[in-house]
């Protein structure tokens, strides 16, 4: 999880970036009562979000894509890729690129010294 | 008639008129929804009128059950009307309420209340046991009141500066109570008549769906407020203790020695709730304890220190979920640098705010914001979304097509939701079509149906927000479209939850996928030889078998959920973790408590050929509305778009001779073999299979000779030729 690459500002500020309404990704979660919440994602905090909920409804391979062509993280998307494939079942997979996205995220808010925004 | 008092409660708002209806006179249809049904189909004479007419009449109708200590079963309400929210025609409609309003009803002596016309000027209703009284608002300045400072005015007026436990004699003459009264009120929402107003009952009972505050504020009906000193005449007390003793000890965990891997699953709808758990969706504080409904063992809901959030639960506990997203992802990462922390990473020191934001009180005042104006959840659950994308799209916000200042710069923060609930409840801009609902109002911003074609707009059926996915929850959507409302039934979730959440954990589900079918169909009279109702793998998505399940599932849900009044989040219980076998009390349950209080001899099966019954009639009004088979139809994007849960969504399925279990997660729905289904469904209930119309012969099959009568009156009897196909 530590190899991901340091960044620069320039790069962790556009990876934390919102994204337009044609590069949204839609996903969504599921709760045994409430029902299926389809959501559009707007950001890569947004994303680690719905990976926290219980019952993550999201594309991998498609989340791969987005990270690569839409946030622009090559790093982060090959690391997706190879974790998807390394994982024996959903709940691996969902909770490693958790850990993944959570500490992409952390990096970035260092580079930014964003910390204060929450 | 035991379980019942006797009468029901008929006040005329027009004429300021207080009379009585014999309850044995409705008693065939065996409560709550049948009879409010009934009771609605003799007094409206013209089913064509609006919601907001006068002539609307409102049934709030108990059941036997009501009152006792019947397992989950002991706290209903049904309310029922003409409604205000599903497009393009607002159905006869129902919703229900727990808490206490109905026990406390029985106690006064009613069984249920039927409200006709409408006042003049601002009323409320104060019943205390058989002395009823019609007053008016002005005295206690009610109108204009939220529904908290509504119910405080009234328990004050009522139980005077007496404590919650002192004793109080509610009439000068009368019994002494412990108890304070049960009230009904609705908030501005529906004094303003937003068509998305709910009446609120205690802090977070709500009757949410059909826009049912909006018809009290055209009745110009404040609140209805009732304490009642009597008791219910159980026919058999000991059998109703046994057989509680008997439900607790068979299919629920025992409180001492809790298994952990299998506890988390008796939380699950339509499975009877083990011990009390709150059904939130925010991290509880410590100073919080579970809160149920009367007679209840399971209590879902939740009061706490504060009192911020007390008793909301599932939906008005999750809408505001920009914040709850947020929030997470701050707690997350903040998780995630502790992590690094424990590693022996370099910590930071932003840690202890993290945690503070970990308390969402967002969330909770969210919570009471929408309870105190009497707002519907669910519309707003789906409707910020689509604000947002709206707003993302560039065609919604200050200056833009769509003119407004909501501040989505705050979009996550209490001060976006107490603008955008000041807009509604002043008609203010963008406020006056949002107030339609969001349905309505993006029809008046030209954007309907391009929004439905994509699904921007995520309402699912008769413009009501997607609670479950059409396209994977066969039956909720189908039932959904074939009648009213959401249905909100969770009767079948675990079917395919279960499989859901333990593929995704990599255990797999508990039971062979053709077992975990039979535990569903083997009970499910009159069709239970057919297991693949159950199946809802794509092959099967339009066969006979699913028109019988849908079938099953409406006539159940009408006499044993909505009449006989068994809680939702409780029942059926097919499938339960706590017993044995998983074999869960649906069936053997259900009739054991009714029969104990009524001292009937009703069997499963009666209840279920009742609802068959009731379903009918609801299906006759609605025809009499102006239905017809042509407008049962879903919105574009459920045919035309695949459904998006790539998670591990499975359900048992039969495939080449045997049963598995596969993923259903993404489809979407044809259209021409959902016309298909829409054929077999209506022959299976013996109407008209080309305009949905009930047949003669069916309708008097079941005793409804008098309403095919009406509806032969209106030229809309179905046509008993029409009953075949080509498939
Ligand atoms: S499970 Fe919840 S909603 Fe149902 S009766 Fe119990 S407390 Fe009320």
């Amino acid at each position: 999880m530590d190899d991901l690459p340091a960044l620069e500002k320039d790069a962790a500020e556009r990876i934390v970036r919102e994204v337009d309404f044609q590069h949204r990704l839609i996903a969504g979660y599921v709760h045994e009562r409430a029902g299926m919440m389809q959501l559009a994602l707007y950001s890569l905090e947004e994303v680690f979000a719905l990976l926290n909920t219980a019952f993550p409804q999201i594309n991998l391979g498609e989340l791969e894509r987005w990270i690569r062509t839409v946030i622009g993280d090559t790093a982060l998307a090959d690391r997706v890729r190879e974790t998807v494939a390394l994982s024996e079942n959903r709940h691996q997979s969902i909770s490693r690129i958790r850990d993944l996205v959570g500490l992409r995220l952390v990096q970035c808010r260092k580079a930014c010294a964003l910390y204060t925004a929450f | 008639m035991n379980g019942y008092t006797g009468k029901i409660l008929r006040i005329n708002l027009s004429r300021a008129a207080i009379s009585t209806i014999d309850t044995a006179a409705y008693a065939q249809w065996g409560g709550g929804h049948g009879m409010g049904s009934a009771i609605f189909f003799d007094l409206v004479k013209d089913k064509t009128i609006t919601g907001l007419d006068p002539s609307n009449v409102m049934t709030i109708m108990t059941s036997p059950l009501t009152g006792t200590l019947a397992f989950g079963a002991g706290s209903r309400i049904e309310l029922q009307a003409i409604g205000l929210q599903a497009y393009p025609l607002p159905w006869f409609t129902r919703s229900g309420i727990g808490g206490r309003f109905g026990a406390m009803l029985k106690f006064a002596g009613w069984d249920g209340i039927v409200i006709e016309g409408a006042s003049d000027v601002p009323v409320w209703i104060d019943i205390r046991d058989e002395d009823v009284r019609i007053r008016p608002c002005s005295e206690l300045s009610l109108w204009g009141m939220d529904t908290v400072q509504c119910q405080e005015t009234i328990w004050a007026f009522i139980a005077g500066g007496s404590r919650y436990g002192d004793w109080i004699q509610p009439l000068k003459s009368g019994n002494r109570t412990t108890q304070r009264p049960a009230v009904l009120a609705i908030g501005p929402a529906g004094e303003r008549l937003i068509k998305i107003a709910s009446i609120i009952h205690d802090s977070g009972n709500a009757s949410g769906q059909g826009g049912f505050g909006a018809i009290w504020g055209a009745k110009k009906l404040k609140a209805i407020s009732v304490i009642g000193t009597g008791d219910i005449l159980v026919a058999d007390p000991k059998a109703l203790f046994e057989a509680r003793r008997w439900a607790i000890s068979q299919y629920t965990f025992p409180l001492d020695s809790i298994d952990a891997t299998k506890s988390m699953w008796a939380t699950m709808p339509s499975n009877l709730r083990s011990f009390p758990m709150p059904l939130v969706f925010w991290k509880r504080p410590p100073d919080s304890r579970p809160q149920a409904c009367f007679g209840c063992q399971a209590g879902c809901r939740c009061r706490y220190g504060d009192a911020i959030g007390n008793e909301s639960s599932c939906k008005e506990t999750g809408f505001y979920q920009f914040y709850k997203l947020r929030h997470m992802a701050a707690n997350a990462v903040g998780n995630t640098i502790a992590f690094l922390d424990s590693i022996g990473k370099k910590s930071t020191a932003i840690l202890d705010e993290l945690y503070e934001r970990m308390l969402p009180i967002t969330q909770r005042r969210a919570a009471d914001i929408i309870q105190r104006s009497g707002i519907n959840a669910g519309e707003f659950e789906k409707g910020i979304p689509y604000l947002r994308d709206l707003n993302k799209l560039g065609v919604l916000g200050p200056g833009k097509d769509i003119d407004t200042d909501l501040p989505f710069d705050k979009l996550g923060e209490i001060e976006f939701l107490e603008r955008l609930v000041e807009i509604i409840l002043n008609r203010e801009g963008i406020g006056e079509d949002i107030a339609e609902g969001f349905t309505r109002a993006a029809e008046r911003w030209g954007r309907l149906e391009k929004d439905l074609k994509t699904g921007l707009l995520n309402c699912s059926y008769w413009g009501l927000p997607m609670h479950y996915d059409p396209r994977v929850s066969l039956e909720w959507g189908y039932g959904t479209i074939l009648g009213d409302r959401d249905i909100n039934e969770h009767c079948f979730n675990p079917l395919y939850m279960i499989p859901m959440i333990t593929t995704f954990m990599g255990s797999g589900p508990p039971l062979p996928a053709e077992e975990f079918a039979h535990l569903y169909t083997d009970r499910m009279v009159p069709f239970q030889n057919d297991p693949r109702m159950v199946d809802f793998s794509d092959d099967n998505m339009y066969s006979e078998s699913v028109a019988k399940l849908v079938a099953w599932h409406r006539r159940y849900s009408r006499f044993w959920k909505h009449s006989a009044l068994f809680c939702d989040l409780q029942y059926p219980d097919f499938f339960n973790w706590a017993a044995p076998d998983y074999k869960g009390i649906t069936g053997e349950g259900e009739p054991r408590f009714f029969n104990a209080v009524t001292g009937t001899a009703m069997s499963f099966a009666d209840g279920i050929e009742l609802g068959r019954k009731i379903w009918n009639l609801d299906n006759a009004i609605w025809v009499l509305q102006g239905r017809h088979r042509d407008m049962v139809k879903f919105p574009d994007y459920i045919y035309d778009t695949t459904s998006p849960w790539w998670g591990t969504f499975h359900c048992p399925a039969y495939r080449d001779g045997t049963w598995e279990y596969v993923p259903i997660g993404t489809r979407s729905l044809d259209r021409e073999k959902f016309e298909q289904f829409k054929t077999l469904y209506y022959r299976l209930e013996g109407w008209d299979t080309t305009t949905g119309w009930p047949t003669r012969s069916t309708l008097e099959s079941l005793g409804l000779g008098y309403v095919a009568d009406e509806l032969e009156r209106d030229g809309k009897i179905g046509n008993p030729n029409n009953g075949s196909c080509e498939l």
